[in-house]
């Protein structure tokens, strides 16, 4: 019997089985060409989310079918009386059993309508096919004529051959006239692999050829626009981060683009297997919905660390941890429902999908409030995800819905968009620390070509030449010293506090020789290696001359370190003598400018200053905080 | 001449006075030291001076306010200062010299000859007049000025309007700092040339400077030549 149907499917010249292998090269170029244009409609933005509307097949309901089991050839002829069959519901046959058949009748009427055809084509183009999904490999015979042999049916799993989830069958036109008909399927469901279930649907109509194979077609332009897209997303930020600026989450939002492309490429692996490939099996759904949910789990779990690493957002194990709740909560809530039907497996999609989108809502309207840049849109972009993705109930094969591209198309933007301010505040900030830089140089440049310094000291030279030429050489070279000393340093941001205590040291003789008193500068407890600013503790001993008054003929500044217990790291500097009684500037003037910028400069947002009188003398406090 | 010099850097106070005693030499009668605006204000109450020499930056301090109030004294005020950016300034406040740092003995020399009139005057001209007015120094305009009064070791100023105000300096203090436009006219009257309508020559060798306003001021007999040749 088996050799016979064998015979009659092999003799075919127009049958089924055309349309599932891909043995034909012209059907496979077809195909790839289609697949081609799918490609380049991808980067055809504005119709990105306005992917073609499909013909949807609807679940039709089955009738009762009489189940057999056992298996004999007869039982496929239109004749055999299976009324004594056990009547069993088609979504509900048994899984993993042995071989079995089933059976049921299809009446056409005289004015030619059919039960069980779908709606618009029992209303229009002719029926010529049987079509439809299950979970087990299969004879079918339409009237007692084998008209398709899905797979190998078998007895055991070793003989069993497992069969398309998807299958179609021409019908010839002799056996399509008005009256009753019988179908018959030889079934066997070794590879039925959904764990913990045993039961597996058999959803099938019957349909217009042409049609079907349409809509087959239709089906895979949706999941191919996302993939291009996708690609096209991940590629693009993958070029950024190697090429333009190693940000972290460029990386992230390419790997996020990546995976969004195999989420694509798995949901839609169905109908691009069938038009490429060698159609999916029915044992293979169980791994493939599982690695969509794997997919759409890391889908999620990037798209919050972008968001947590893009916004610099606190708490970074808490937001991940609430995710994994969340996650972990849709896994067992649909767990059962997800292991028990194949159209229920893509709800752990949409809620894996939903709970990475508002938690990364969450995130992002943490960020916004934060008044992080960027944050507002891309917290808005995951609400609006969060209230329109969904299951698209007008795809064949439970895909998500488009607003599910869009979000992604968004939050790609809205990520970009803010390494884009990011970007331009960073730049923003390093013109501002280049200008501050440069403006440093030039202070420190005019102290060292400060014309009221050099003249007096002139001034004071041309008399000490006059009075003693040796002093006058040793002023000379204190002043040079000095002068070196604050020309080599010009450039620096930071300099060891040795150098700048030489530079103090080659002022202070200098101003020992002008003011003909003895300056020292003593230093106590001081890490000589640590870097300070230039000129820093010059310019406070410079503010001591102006405002500290000295009636001994020799007096010394005191420069001394401390740690604090945060390890914070102090300056502790004291001018001698006391205030005038007349202050002599106004507090805040240029030299504690050029402090407290050179000290913003090289160590931002963690320093103090502050200063007050002490007891025979002034005192100025420097701290240096820790980096957090 | 007794000299006051205030300045904060020993060195430069020493050249200083050494200086002034090599160009004044006997003419030089006491030298008095300041470092400070404090101590400047306690030496001008205690002593009386003919010169101060006055550096802008005391320890930082703006050597303008004092300078403000040193030009409305009856002394003459020149600066020693390495900030040459405010001489401009300094002398429209009325100084008689600006010497910048370091100076040579022979800009200060100069600038000595100014004060006891032995130079011509400096090419900067003041504009305002510093007068000490109820305790407090006020600014006139000198455009204000239409001629000075000598009245002994002070000076009446007559002002547009009628007004009257009395300066510290003496006429011929008065005469070193204030712009060529005024001319000594008499030995007791500066007179701005501008402000002049007519000359008059009164029978028995007697002038007359007439001015706008109908002032007439006398002219001395060895100035009115002078005068006439400038009036025309």
């Amino acid at each position: 019997m088996h050799n016979a149907a064998n015979e009659l499917l092999v003799a075919r010249t127009n049958g089924s089985e055309y349309a599932w292998t891909t043995a034909n090269p012209r059907r496979r170029l077809d195909c790839v060409m289609r697949i081609l244009a799918y490609c380049l409609l991808a980067f055809a933005g504005p119709l990105l989310t306005a992917a073609p509307t499909t013909t949807a097949a609807p679940d039709v309901p089955v009738p009762d079918l009489r189940i057999m089991r056992g298996d004999d050839s007869r039982w496929a002829s239109p004749g055999w009386d299976d009324r004594n069959w056990p009547i069993v519901n088609s979504r509900q046959l048994p899984g993993r059993t042995g071989i079995y058949w089933v059976r049921r009748r299809v009446v056409r009427s005289e004015q030619g309508t059919w039960q069980d055809a779908l709606p618009n084509e029992s209303s229009g183009a002719a029926i010529d096919a049987i079509v439809g999904s299950s979970g087990c490999s299969f004879d079918f015979y339409w009237d007692g004529r084998l008209l398709l042999r899905n797979g190998v049916v078998g007895w055991n799993r070793e003989s069993e051959v497992a069969g398309t989830v998807d299958f179609i069958a021409q019908i010839p036109g002799e056996l399509l006239g008005s009256g009753v008909h019988v179908e018959a399927f030889r079934i066997s469901s070794f590879h039925y692999n959904f764990p913990g279930q045993t039961n597996f649907r058999i959803n099938h109509w019957l349909a217009n050829y042409d049609n079907v194979i349409t809509r087959a077609d239709r089906d895979a332009i949706f999941p191919m626009i996302g993939m291009g897209c996708a690609l096209v997303s991940a590629v693009i930020c993958g070029v950024l981060f190697w090429l333009v600026d190693r940000r972290k989450p460029l990386l992230l939002c390419s790997l996020f683009s990546t995976a969004v492309a195999a989420y694509y490429l798995l949901a839609s692996w169905r109908s691009l297997s069938w038009l490429l490939f060698k159609p999916e099996t029915y044992d293979q759904v169980y791994p493939i919905s599982l690695g969509v949910d794997v997919v759409m789990a890391l889908v999620g779990c990037l798209l919050l660390v972008i968001f947590l690493e893009q916004f610099a957002i606190a708490g970074k194990r808490g937001w991940l941890a609430a995710q994994g709740v969340l996650v972990a909560a849709v896994w067992c809530s649909t767990w059962d429902r997800y292991i028990g039907t194949i159209s229920g497996r893509y709800m752990n999609v949409v809620w894996d999908c939903q709970a990475a989108l508002a938690v990364s809502a969450g995130a992002a309207s943490w960020a916004a409030w934060r008044r992080r840049p960027g944050a507002r849109f891309a917290a808005a972009v995951a609400l609006f995800g969060l209230a329109t993705v969904r299951l698209d109930p007008g795809e064949a094969h439970n895909l998500l819905s488009h607003s599910f591209l869009a979000t992604f198309a968004l939050l790609v933007l809205a990520v970009l968009s803010a390494i884009g301010l990011q970007v331009q505040a960073a730049r923003r900030a390093a013109r501002a620390a280049e200008l501050t830089a440069a403006r440093m140089e030039i202070e420190l440049l005019k102290k060292n070509l400060q014309p009221h310094f050099l003249l007096n000291t002139l001034t004071a030279l041309t008399e000490v030449v006059e009075q003693s030429p040796r002093e006058a050489v040793r002023l000379i070279e204190d002043l040079a010293e000095e002068l070196r000393s604050l020309s080599r340093m010009s450039a620096e941001k930071l300099i060891p506090l040795s150098q700048e205590l030489d530079l103090c040291r080659a002022h202070l003789r200098v101003m020992s020789l002008r003011t003909s008193k003895t300056w020292r500068l003593e230093a106590e407890n001081l890490d000589l290696a640590a870097l300070v600013p230039p000129a820093l503790f010059l310019t406070l001993i410079e503010n001591g001359f102006t405002h500290q008054r000295v009636a001994t003929p020799s007096a010394a500044f005191v420069l001394r370190q401390e740690r604090a217990p945060n390890g914070a790291k102090s300056y502790i500097f004291e001018s001698p003598g006391s205030p005038p009684d007349v202050p002599a500037r106004a507090p805040g003037g240029t030299g504690l400018r050029y402090v407290k910028a050179r000290l913003e400069e090289s160590f931002p947002g963690r320093w103090s200053f502050r200063q007050g009188p002490i007891a025979g003398g002034w005192q100025s406090i420097i701290e240096i905080f820790q980096i957090a | 001449m007794r000299i006051l010099i205030v300045e904060d850097e020993p060195l430069i106070a020493q050249r200083l006075e050494r200086m002034c005693r090599e160009i004044l030499g006997a003419a030089l009668e006491q030298v008095l030291h300041a470092t400070l605006p404090d101590e400047t204000a306690a030496c001008l109450g205690e002593s009386t001076i003919d010169l101060m020499l006055l550096d802008l930056n005391l320890r930082g301090a703006d050597g303008m306010q004092l300078l403000k109030r040193s030009v409305a004294g009856s002394f003459h005020t020149i600066i020693v200062s390495a900030n040459t950016d405010r001489a401009l300034e300094a002398f429209e406040y009325g100084v008689l010299d600006f010497v910048p740092k370091p100076f040579s003995r022979e800009r200060l020399g100069q600038a000595l000859a100014r004060c006891t009139g032995a130079a011509a005057r400096a090419d900067y001209s003041a504009k305002y007049l510093a007068i000490r007015k109820h305790g407090r120094i006020e600014l006139v305009k000198i455009d204000d000025v239409l001629y000075a009064k000598g009245a002994g070791a002070y000076s009446e100023l007559m002002l547009n309007g009628g007004k009257t105000e009395l300066h510290d300096k003496s006429l011929e203090k008065l005469e070193a700092v204030l712009p060529p436009v005024f001319e000594r006219v008499h030995k007791s009257f500066l007179v701005r040339m501008s402000a002049v309508k007519a000359l008059h020559a009164e029978e028995g060798s007697h002038y007359e400077v007439e001015l706008r306003d109908g002032t007439r001021l006398p002219i001395g007999r060895t100035r009115y030549k002078e005068i006439r040749d400038k009036f025309r």
